[in-house]
């Protein structure tokens, strides 16, 4: 049955594609209240389709409206939210269908596959949670929908089968998560897929696994495939055509091929030059330029006219610095690296820590206790005003040895020399005095922020904490804290759920700046950003550096950026320091 | 198993620290039984001396002490002084009424809890929420005491409802039937279950309602939606699962606290279970049933917030595999 479905399926992709569309939006605007007499406009009048067979890439920044799209296409949004527009997808206008209607094509014509998996009922087996799709959209009985849940895992290499079946998703890897999701989007064979960000959780391996997997679907099943991504080689690997969005409106749209390599309109040229690092990382250590990022606002009207010029700042640089004579170039960096590095080694050391170790114990007190080498026997010293990177798998210890250096952690053997002063012969007050010195700024911003404060509560926090100044002051700091991150003022009163990823981390930047510390502990700060808000951010880290005199631990698996940012870079493996290699020997 | 045995002994140990308090803390406050005795004219000094000796008032702390727990091994919990029985017996008959009127209740009040809460929750801000919650801030600024003396006003002056004991006189005889003692007791019980009920809800409510609403707004619940799972199965299979495990430890709470739940209703309604008991046995300086009262409450306790943990575990396979590691 479900190969006669197919075969209708690709009778219907031929031909007749490109004269009848699978889906039909046209001026799509979409408006979220936002207070009193106050809207924010998502999306300001999308017009596209897509043909059965076709799969389409999504392109653009977070913010830009990618994720309102897969939403509204699903009537998803909560009911304050005002959608005009017509979608109609296989002829039916989907916007004036009843919520019965609509729950009928839900899943089943139309899915949707969520970025990461806390889309799964965690209490919840995930076969069952396969099942209940298939249940909610076919009169057939548990059985064979068990059945057909165990062929889908089969396909997309979830073995053994009956373990997965039977899993909770904590007991699952975040990649066997991840194609779940994927799966429960594919069960009923729907004939349009839309998947939001489906690599953005997980590791490259997975993340290829994922796209494999929604490729063969589409060549086997017929579906149409709306990708959303903010990452071009994702949508290179399965689109055919590709949209680039920009503030709520689709900027440029083609074949994928003639997009990537001919942009047309200056956002997307923008936007690829940002998001492609391997020109970059040599520049830094000659001119000491930014970055390219994409300023603010470009005006409702650029953005909709392919002639104007988009606004790039930094950018002028990048194509004097192309890949010409780059070993002459690698040469003389070599010079000027090890002037640098004398530089480095001459400057005195803010911390040094040597013989540092740290072992955890698995299991409950009297259980069995297999024991964790997180650390062992790390020396490191990290200079005055300069970034050391700390490069490693995950697990590898990196964060363990931030949370050591950062004195949230008690070394178990090893001694942390901050300032000229060893950490442990300190007294209480003396050692919270160098904590606060010690700042750390974490991968995740929304978990590291508590939800119930203001951008501005959140600064004066720590201050408050200390309570060395009266409130008025507090509050001048802070707002002067974050306008020096180049925060708006119109976000100072905003709580973190209602700003955007990097302004959140711009946040925390104020906020860790506000005990005027010396060291900053940057633990992954730049995962799930977008590249020019990524580019933003490192932008500002490094004119923080030169202004604050700050120094900087970065810790990453992040190849690319590491060699930008970083003037020394260590390798940890297994707790355990390998290379204690600069750059250059990195880069080769 | 391991976890078991340490639950098991961590009860145990709570048991006997309730009890050792509580016979420190009766051995602390001024004035004994035989002192109120005394204060009868009737009654010779060396009668007292001699009831002294019998009931062994007359030794060491800790002795009496030993003398106690070997005695509530056996379930006799010591000697009261007042009824001349063993306390256990005497409990055991009131302890029965009480659970009766507080499982009742109790039952009651999960059942409303869940289904009112589920109503708000699933819309918030509409009418039947906004009325849920005005009158559950109402009833919880009301003291116990004035929700009882209200009922049973509103009984006095109706004459609807029996306004106090648990039988009616004739109907505990043999002739009548089983059903018609069984409405007799229904009877009974709907003004204490009533008060009780109107105690209870709005804590059990407002937690439903707030655990699952936040629940409801999770990404897995809205992803269910978009896969066009119907709002049933969402609520049942998605939502309330994981509702539920905030609402596990107030139901055990609950649990445990039924045998304390209704001392003052009890007395105003003079429904005959453990709390007149306790309150006469106060006043009276009846040592051995206030200590046995107070300990099989906290027995109860006990054994409540370890059903919880059982049904925690059985709901919740994260915390099975917390547990395990």
């Amino acid at each position: 049955m479900a190969a006669s479905r197919a075969a209708a399926r690709f009778s219907n992709s031929g031909d007749h594609a490109s004269l009848k569309p699978l889906l039909r939006v046209t001026n799509l605007k979409v408006s979220i209240p936002a207070g009193p007499h106050h809207w924010v406009h998502p999306l300001k009048g999308v017009t596209f389709q897509v043909a059965s067979g076709e799969a389409v890439g999504l392109l653009g920044e977070s913010g830009a409206g990618k994720t309102t799209i897969a939403r509204s296409l699903l009537r998803l949004h909560p009911a304050s939210t005002q959608v005009e527009g017509v979608i109609e997808f296989d002829g039916i206008p989907l916007l004036s269908q009843e919520e019965k209607a609509l729950r009928a094509v839900r899943g089943d014509k139309v899915s949707l596959v969520h970025q990461d998996s806390s889309v799964l009922n965690p209490v919840r087996r995930v076969g069952e949670q396969l099942v209940d799709v298939l249940r909610a959209h076919r009169p057939w009985s548990r059985e064979m929908c068990r059945q057909r849940a165990f062929s889908l895992l089969q396909q997309m290499d979830l073995r053994p089968v009956t373990r997965i079946y039977s899993a909770y998703p904590h007991q699952l890897s975040g990649g066997e998560q991840q194609r779940i999701v994927v799966a429960q989007a594919l069960i009923c064979r729907p004939s349009l897929v839309i998947a939001d960000e489906p690599t953005a959780s997980v590791d490259r391996d997975t993340a290829s696994q994922i796209l494999r997997l929604l490729k063969y679907n589409k060549e086997n099943f017929g579906n149409s495939i709306i990708l959303i991504s903010h990452d071009v080689d994702v949508l290179a690997q399965v689109a055919d055509t590709i949209m680039v969005m920009y503030a709520g409106r689709i900027v440029e749209s083609g074949p994928i091929e003639r997009v990537l390599n001919q942009p047309t309109h200056p956002y997307t040229r923008t936007l690829l030059r940002c998001a492609d690092l391997t020109k970059l990382e040599l520049r830094r250590r000659n001119t000491r330029s930014q970055l390219p990022t994409i300023t603010e606002n470009l005006s409702e009207s650029t953005a909709t006219q392919p002639t104007c010029d988009a606004k790039v700042h930094g950018a002028e640089h990048t194509a004097v610095v192309d890949m010409r004579g780059c070993r002459t170039n690698l040469r003389a960096i070599g010079s000027e690296l090890r002037a640098r590095e004398s530089e480095v080694r001459n400057s005195p050391w803010l911390l040094q820590a040597t013989g540092l170790s740290k072992s955890y114990v698995l299991g409950p007190r009297w259980g069995r206790k297999p024991l964790i080498n997180a650390l062992d026997n790390v020396t490191i010293a990290l200079p005055r005003g300069k970034t050391v990177a700390v490069i490693g798998r995950s697990g590898a210890g990196k964060t363990t040895l931030a949370t050591c250096l950062a004195l949230l952690e008690e070394p178990d053997a090893g001694e942390i020399i901050f300032d000229g002063r060893s950490v442990r012969s300190l007294d209480r007050v003396s050692r919270r005095a160098v904590r606060r010195k010690i700042q750390i700024i974490f991968q995740d911003s929304v978990a590291a922020l508590s939800p119930r404060l203001t951008a501005t509560q959140l600064v004066e926090e720590p201050l408050q904490i200390r309570r060395s100044m009266p409130a008025q002051q507090r509050a001048q700091v802070a707002g002067k804290l974050l306008e020096q991150v180049g925060l708006a003022r119109d976000t100072y009163m905003r709580r973190p759920h209602e700003l955007s990823g990097g302004q959140r981390q711009r946040v925390a930047i104020a906020r860790s700046l506000a005990l005027n510390p010396s060291l900053l502990i940057l633990d992954e700060p730049f995962v799930g950003l977008d590249s020019p808000i990524r580019n933003q951010i490192v932008n500002l880290l490094l004119e923080l550096q030169t202004s604050l005199k700050l120094a900087y631990l970065y810790i990453s698996h992040d190849l690319d950026l590491v060699q930008y940012f970083a003037d020394i870079t260590l390798t940890l493996d297994n707790g355990r320091l390998i290379t204690s290699a600069d750059i250059r020997a990195c880069s080769n | 198993m391991r976890y078991l045995v340490m639950r098991l002994s961590q009860a145990a140990t709570l048991l006997i620290g309730v009890s050792l308090l509580s016979f420190t803390f009766l051995q602390m406050s001024p004035g004994d039984y035989f002192q109120e005795m005394r204060l009868n004219p009737q009654i010779s000094q060396a009668t007292v001396e001699q009831m002294r000796t019998q009931y062994g008032a007359d030794k060491p702390m800790l002795a009496r002490y030993g003398h106690w727990l070997a005695s509530a091994a056996r379930g006799e919990f010591g000697i009261s002084l007042a009824y001349g029985t063993p306390v256990g017996p005497l409990l055991w008959g009131r302890a029965r009424n009480t659970l009766l009127l507080t499982a009742t209740a109790t039952f009651l009040s999960w059942i409303l809890a869940v289904a009112l809460g589920v109503v708000c929750a699933i819309a918030p801000r509409n009418l039947v929420d906004r009325c849920c919650a005005v009158a559950s801030s109402l009833l919880l600024a009301m003291p116990e005491l004035l929700v009882c003396l209200v009922l049973l006003t509103i009984a006095v002056h109706t004459g609807w409802f029996h306004t106090g004991g648990m039988m009616s006189l004739g109907t505990g005889e043999q002739s009548a039937t089983w059903l018609q003692q069984a409405r007799d007791l229904a009877s009974h019980l709907v003004l204490p279950v009533t008060a009780l009920v109107l105690g209870m809800l709005p804590t059990l409510l407002l937690h439903v309602r707030n655990s699952l609403f936040e629940v409801l707004d999770l990404p897995f619940v809205h992803a269910a939606a978009g896969h066009g799972i119907s709002r049933f199965t969402i609520l049942s299979r998605y939502a309330l699962p994981v509702a539920g495990n905030a609402l596990i430890s107030l139901f055990g709470l609950s649990v445990g606290s039924l045998l304390s739940l209704s001392l003052v209703t009890e007395v105003i309604m003079s429904w005959p279970g453990v709390g007149p008991l306790l309150l006469e046995a106060v006043l009276a300086r009846d040592v051995y049933v206030v200590i046995g009262a107070v300990t099989v409450s906290a027995l109860f306790l006990v054994c409540g917030i370890a059903l919880a943990d059982i049904f925690l575990y059985a709901s919740d396979p994260r915390i099975r595999a917390e547990r395990l590691a």
